[in-house]
């Protein structure tokens, strides 16, 4: 892969808090609408590296390159999905999906609106759009979160752990509705996970972060939609997970 | 049965109060107890109907309405756009809140000499005391709110693009109203308090005045009649703050309507 093409180019990034160094000179070439899983122990610095990614944090050296463009700050290509939904409790449902609308200004309020509710009508939540967020359940709630991350059509979309704190009955649904949208909208997405099966069951290639750096590369080409009990899943994630447990 | 039991819960919280008012009547005219000291309250109530249909009643009561809420406006103002500045600035903080804590633990009311000293005796001193009394709380809960607005919300915020004066309209003033209004509604019963003091002590209208005028003339029923008055005034304004305050927070799940 060509350098400064399109697709994301990550160019030798550092990061250091203090004297702590979470990520060294990690390199990265990801093309246009990959699916990618990035998985690791606590402290490797794969949330870091999503918050270099959402312009959260600056590297302390080294730079990102979005379709030719070096990355600076704050970017609307760019989307966040967090851990927690981070919905607004005094907007409604749909107010809070129109955020996601916030950097288009030419937008009428009404357009705005009528834009959420479709968006809402896709992730599965058509009816609750005048409803307080915290009437929603967790998933509910991640739902409209990922409507409002998705309603302006970024190229990238960052998930931060966002199902880390659902059921799993919840999780496998949310799965479905991520990857419907992803063939849908094509974009790159990056979702840092602790999840193994979760990580093998969404990506087109997952990432091993180790000591800041990228330990494990490795490509999934098995055949979608994946089942959990399917072997070849089972097999690559006993491969991983026998991978991360080896360092220690 | 259930309704039944509503009913009882309605009744409930004023069988006590209405006991009272029935016995002291019946103390005051079989005169159990000097009705010179225990006025009854068909007296009191004769004696409020009066001073209405006179128009004291009504200039006493304008003159301390006016107090309170200018008192409340300049106060309470200053106390919100303190607490947001130092909300918003660290180094407005740095700058103004040790030194705002350290009055705040002068009670306001020890100020009275001093100020009838500076400011006489006229409308300016009353200002000043109830403006003091209500701008603690507000600032306090201002700060306070401002300050503990889940930074989760702004970082997400942030990455929608939403601009500073976004940021503050959409998220931080919304995330710190409950604070603020625990903070007037604080303010509130501090404003009667302070007026209260302020007009017994030193005025020419309002009703303290009008209690401390009648206690020189030994009419204990204007006395109690004032009492009343204020303590009516008092519950009016804290429910005037609810009702806004429900209005306002109405996506807030403890105000949340039952469906």
């Amino acid at each position: 892969m060509e350098q400064g093409g399109s697709g994301l180019h990550v160019q030798n990034i550092s990061k250091r808090f203090g004297t702590v160094q979470v990520l060294e000179e990690l390199e990265l070439s990801v093309n246009q609408g990959e699916f990618i899983s990035i998985v690791g122990r606590s402290g490797c610095g794969k949330s870091t590296f999503l918050r270099l990614l959402a312009g959260l944090d600056e590297p302390t050296s080294g730079e990102i390159v979005l379709n030719n463009k070096k990355m600076q700050g704050i970017n609307p290509e760019i989307r966040v999905m967090f851990q927690e939904s981070r919905l607004l409790p005094w907007l409604t449902v749909v107010e809070n999906v129109a955020i996601g609308l916030n950097s288009n200004r030419s937008l009428t309020p009404a357009d705005r609106t009528k834009q959420a509710a479709e968006m809402l009508d896709k992730v599965g939540l058509k009816g609750r759009e005048n409803e307080w967020p915290h009437v929603l359940s967790g998933g509910q709630k991640q739902r409209v979160s990922l409507a409002r991350a998705l309603i302006s059509r970024p190229q990238l979309l960052l998930l931060d752990e966002p199902l880390g704190a659902l059921d799993a009955f919840t999780r496998l649904e949310m799965h479905q509705l991520i990857y419907n949208l992803w063939e849908e909208q094509q974009f790159t997405a990056f979702l840092v996970t602790h999840d193994v099966s979760e990580a093998i069951s969404l990506a087109d290639r997952l990432l091993l972060l180790e000591n800041g750096n990228v330990a494990l590369d490795q490509e999934i080409t098995l055949k979608r939609p994946r089942k959990r009990d399917d072997r070849l899943v089972s097999e690559l994630e006993k491969q991983v997970i026998d991978r991360v447990m080896k360092v220690h | 049965m259930k309704l039944k039991n509503n009913r009882l819960d309605g009744i409930l919280p004023w069988v006590l109060p209405v006991a009272l008012i029935i016995f002291w009547q019946l103390a005051s005219t079989n005169e159990w107890i000097t009705s010179r000291l225990f006025p009854a309250p068909t007296v009191i109530v004769q004696t409020g109907y009066e001073l209405l249909v006179s128009g004291i009643l009504l200039h006493h009561l304008g003159i301390s309405t006016y107090r309170a809420i200018v008192g409340l406006m300049i106060g309470g103002g200053l106390g919100f756009i303190l607490g947001l500045l130092n909300g918003l600035s660290p180094l407005a903080s740095k700058l103004l809140d040790s030194t705002i804590q350290m009055i705040r633990n002068v009670p306001h009311l020890a100020l009275i000499p001093l100020i009838i000293i500076w400011l006489g005796i006229g409308e300016t001193a009353k200002l000043f005391l109830v403006s003091l009394g209500v701008f603690f709380p507000i600032y306090v809960n201002t700060y306070h709110g401002i300050r503990t607005v889940d930074r989760g919300l702004i970082e997400m915020g942030k990455v929608y693009g939403l601009n500073s004066w976004e940021l503050f309209k959409k998220i931080i003033l919304p995330g710190a109203l409950p604070s603020i209004f625990v903070g007037l509604r604080y303010a509130l019963g501090l404003m009667w308090l302070t007026l209260i003091v302020a007009e017994t002590i030193a005025s020419d209208s309002g009703i303290g005045y009008m209690a401390m005028n009648a206690r020189e003339f030994m009419q204990t029923d204007v006395i109690i009649l004032s009492i009343t008055i204020y303590a009516l005034l008092g519950k009016l304004a804290d429910v005037l703050a609810k009702i806004i305050e429900e209005i306002t927070l109405k996506w807030h799940p403890s105000y949340a309507k039952k469906k």
